[in-house]
C-alpha cells in the first residue's frame, strides 16, 4: 500500500484550473521531487494534501485511509508534516520555544522534549541562536528553523516547499545529505524545488506538473530527457545542449 | 531573603495589603474606592488579555460575559436565596458556556481580526437589548440587591469598603496565578502559537478552534466573576451599567496600554488609567463629561507610537535599573 495516494485531484480558483485531474503515489521511505514551472499547481497540491484547501473533486489516501475532509491538524496527527513556500515560524517566540510547540510532543517528558529540540537545533546549526526571537533570524535561518520544527513533529511524510530557497550553498548540500539520512531512517519526503541540481541529487523519483496536470514521472535522468518536460520548462522547439 | 529581587516585590505586595487599612484610618473612603476600582479593572483586563493578548482574538464584547455573570448570579440569589458565593460560580459558569456558544461560530475564521471583533460587538449588543426589552431582571428598571447583614458569607459590607478591596485584590492575585500556571503549561505554547501564526499552528498539529474556545471559556469565566463582584459592590445594576460597549473597550484599553500579551500588563494599565478616570469624574463632576475618554485616546495614541508593547516595557526597565543599583550597593557594602 502506498503511503500517500492522490487520485484524480481537481482544484480551481475562479477560472483558473490550478490542479487538473492529478494522480500519483508516494511510497514509504522514498524521496520524491515535485517540480514544474511557476503556477503549475505544486503548492496547491501541498495545500490540498495538508487540508488547507478543499479539493473540488478527487481523493487523497494516507496509509489507505481517505483523508478528504479532515482538518489540517488531524492530517498532522496522522503523520503528515509540511513547510511553507513563504517561510512560517512563530516570530515572537524564541527559537527553542518554536520547536517545543507541536502537540505531538505531549507524549514525551519535559527533559526528552528539550533534548530533542536541542539536538535538532544542532542538526540545523542554529543551537547558538536558541534564545533569540525567531523574527531576528535571517530568512535562510528561519527556513532552517521551519525545517527543524517539522522534524520535531516526527511525521512519516514530510512535504517541503522550496526548502533550499534563501539557504547558502554549503547548507543546501548539508540539508540534502540530511534529507537522505532521514530517508534511510524511514522518513518519506515530497519536495517542491526550483533548484534542479538539488532535486536531481536528492530525489529518487521526480513528478513534473504543468498547468495542474502531471506530465511526467520518473527518475531524474529520465525526466531530464522527457520532451514534455523540456517543452514545459523551456518552451516548444527548444534544444537541450547535451 | 536579603536579595532585592525578593524584598522589592514583597514590599510592593505589603504596601498593597496595608494601604487600604491606612487609608481607612487616615484617608477617605473614596481613595479606597479608587484602589478597589484599580484592582477590579486590572482583574477584568487580565481576563480579557488571555483571549485578546495571548491568543490574539480581539474581543470587543466582553461586557456580555460580565453582564450575564451579574444577572445570573443575582437572579439565582433572589430566586433561590443560596449563598452569593455559589451564585457567583453559577454566574461565571453560565457566562463561560455562553461565551463558548458564541465562540463556536466566530472563531472559525483565521486571524482573530476585524471579523471576530465585529461578531463580539454584535453579540454583546444583542444580549444587552434582550435583557433590556424582555424585562429579564426588571428590564430597564434594573435589579436591586436586598441589603443583608454585613458578613463575608453574605458578601456585603456596609461599614467599610476595605473588605471589598481585599476580596477583589485576592481575586486578582488568584487570577494572575491561575493564568500564569496555564501559560506555563502546554496550553500556553498553543495560545501564543495561534496568535503568532494560526496557519502555522494548525500545520504543526494544534486544534486551533479548540484552544481558542478554551481561552474564551476561561476569560469569560473570570470576566463574569468581575460582573458579580460589581453587583455585590454597588447592590444595584441595570442593562446600561453591565452591558455597555464602553466597558468592553475599557478592558481592551487597560490591557493594550499596559501591555497586551504580558501577565502584568493589564495591572500596570489599570494602575495608570483607573485613577485618571475616577479622579477626573469626581473633580470635574458633571462638566467635561467624557474627558477621561479623551485622556485615554491621547494616551493610547502616544503609547502605540512610542511603546507599542505597552507601559509594562518601561516598568520592567525601571524595575531592572532599581534592582541593579540595589544589588550594586549591597555588593559595595
Amino acid at each position: 500500500m502506498a503511503l500517500l495516494e492522490v487520485k484524480n485531484l481537481k482544484k480551481s480558483f475562479g477560472g483558473i484550473q490550478a490542479v487538473n485531474d492529478c494522480s500519483f503515489k508516494i511510497e514509504d521511505g522514498c524521496i520524491y521531487g515535485l517540480i514544474g514551472p511557476n503556477g503549475s499547481g505544486k503548492t496547491t497540491i501541498f495545500n490540498l494534501i495538508t487540508g488547507f484547501y478543499k479539493e473540488d473533486s478527487g481523493d487523497i489516501f494516507f496509509r489507505g485511509e481517505r483523508i478528504n475532509g479532515l482538518k489540517p491538524y488531524q492530517r498532522t496527527e496522522r503523520g503528515i508534516g509540511r513547510t511553507f513556500q513563504l517561510v512560517r515560524v512563530f516570530r515572537k517566540m524564541k527559537v527553542l520555544d518554536n520547536l517545543l510547540v507541536p502537540p505531538h510532543l505531549e507524549k514525551l517528558d519535559k527533559e526528552t522534549r528539550l533534548q530533542k529540540a536541542i539536538d535538532l537545533l544542532k542538526f540545523v546549526e542554529l543551537e547558538r541562536l536558541k534564545d533569540e526571537l525567531a523574527e531576528n533570524l535571517s530568512f535562510g535561518q528561519q527556513r532552517l528553523l521551519e525545517f527543524a520544527i517539522v522534524l520535531m513533529q516526527d511525521p512519516d511524510l514530510i512535504l517541503l516547499d522550496e526548502p533550499t530557497s534563501g539557504v547558502n550553498p554549503a547548507l543546501i548540500k548539508k540539508m540534502c545529505d540530511n534529507i537522505k539520512q532521514l530517508c534511510k531512517e524511514g522518513k518519506t519526503f515530497l519536495i517542491i524545488e526550483h533548484n534542479i541540481p538539488a532535486i536531481m541529487d536528492t530525489c529518487g523519483t521526480v513528478i513534473v506538473l504543468d498547468y495542474g496536470r502531471k506530465i511526467a514521472e520518473g527518475s531524474g535522468a529520465d525526466i531530464a530527457k522527457d520532451e514534455r518536460v523540456i517543452e514545459a520548462y523551456l518552451g516548444a522547439g527548444a534544444e537541450v545542449h547535451k | 531573603m536579603s536579595s532585592p529581587s525578593f524584598y522589592i516585590p514583597t514590599t510592593i505586595l505589603a504596601l498593597l495589603l496595608f494601604l487600604p487599612l491606612f487609608l481607612w484610618n487616615f484617608g477617605s473612603p473614596f481613595q479606597i474606592h479608587v484602589m478597589i476600582m484599580v484592582c477590579f479593572y486590572a482583574f477584568l483586563g487580565t481576563a480579557w488579555n488571555l483571549v485578546g493578548g495571548y491568543v490574539g482574538q480581539v474581543s470587543i464584547g466582553h461586557s456580555a460575559f460580565y453582564g450575564i455573570g451579574a444577572y445570573v448570579a443575582t437572579l439565582a440569589f433572589l430566586e433561590y436565596s443560596i449563598s452569593p458565593w455559589l451564585c457567583m460560580f453559577l454566574g461565571a459558569i453560565s457566562a463561560a458556556i455562553f461565551a463558548v456558544s458564541i465562540g463556536v461560530p466566530s472563531v472559525r475564521f483565521r486571524g482573530g481580526g476585524a471579523f471576530f471583533a465585529l461578531v463580539t460587538i454584535a453579540f454583546a449588543e444583542t444580549v444587552r437589548l434582550v435583557f433590556l426589552n424582555l424585562k429579564i431582571g426588571g428590564g430597564a428598571a434594573g435589579v436591586w440587591m436586598p441589603v443583608l447583614p454585613e458578613s463575608f458569607l453574605n458578601f456585603q459590607f456596609h461599614s467599610s469598603k476595605v473588605p471589598y478591596y481585599y476580596i477583589i485584590f485576592g481575586f486578582l492575585l488568584a487570577e494572575i496565578f491561575i493564568i500564569h500556571r496555564i501559560l506555563k503549561s502546554r496550553w500556553g505554547y498553543y495560545f501564543v502559537a495561534i496568535r503568532e501564526d494560526e496557519i502555522k499552528a494548525e500545520s504543526v498539529g494544534i486544534n486551533t478552534t479548540k484552544y481558542k474556545l478554551i481561552a474564551i471559556f476561561i476569560s469569560a469565566f473570570f470576566t463574569a466573576i468581575g460582573g458579580v463582584f460589581y453587583a455585590q459592590y454597588v447592590l444595584y445594576f441595570d442593562p446600561f451599567t453591565v452591558f455597555p460597549l464602553e466597558l468592553s473597550v475599557y478592558m481592551v484599553l487597560v490591557a493594550t496600554i499596559g501591555g497586551r500579551g504580558t501577565l502584568l500588563g493589564p495591572v500596570v494599565g489599570s494602575f495608570i488609567l483607573t485613577p485618571i478616570s475616577e479622579y477626573t469624574r469626581v473633580w470635574l463632576g458633571g462638566s467635561f463629561r467624557g474627558l477621561s475618554l479623551t485622556v485615554y485616546g491621547i494616551l493610547l495614541m502616544v503609547i502605540v507610537i512610542i511603546i507599542p508593547a505597552g507601559l509594562i516595557v518601561w516598568v520592567k526597565k525601571g524595575y531592572r535599573v532599581i534592582l541593579d543599583s540595589l544589588s550594586q550597593s549591597t555588593k559595595h557594602d
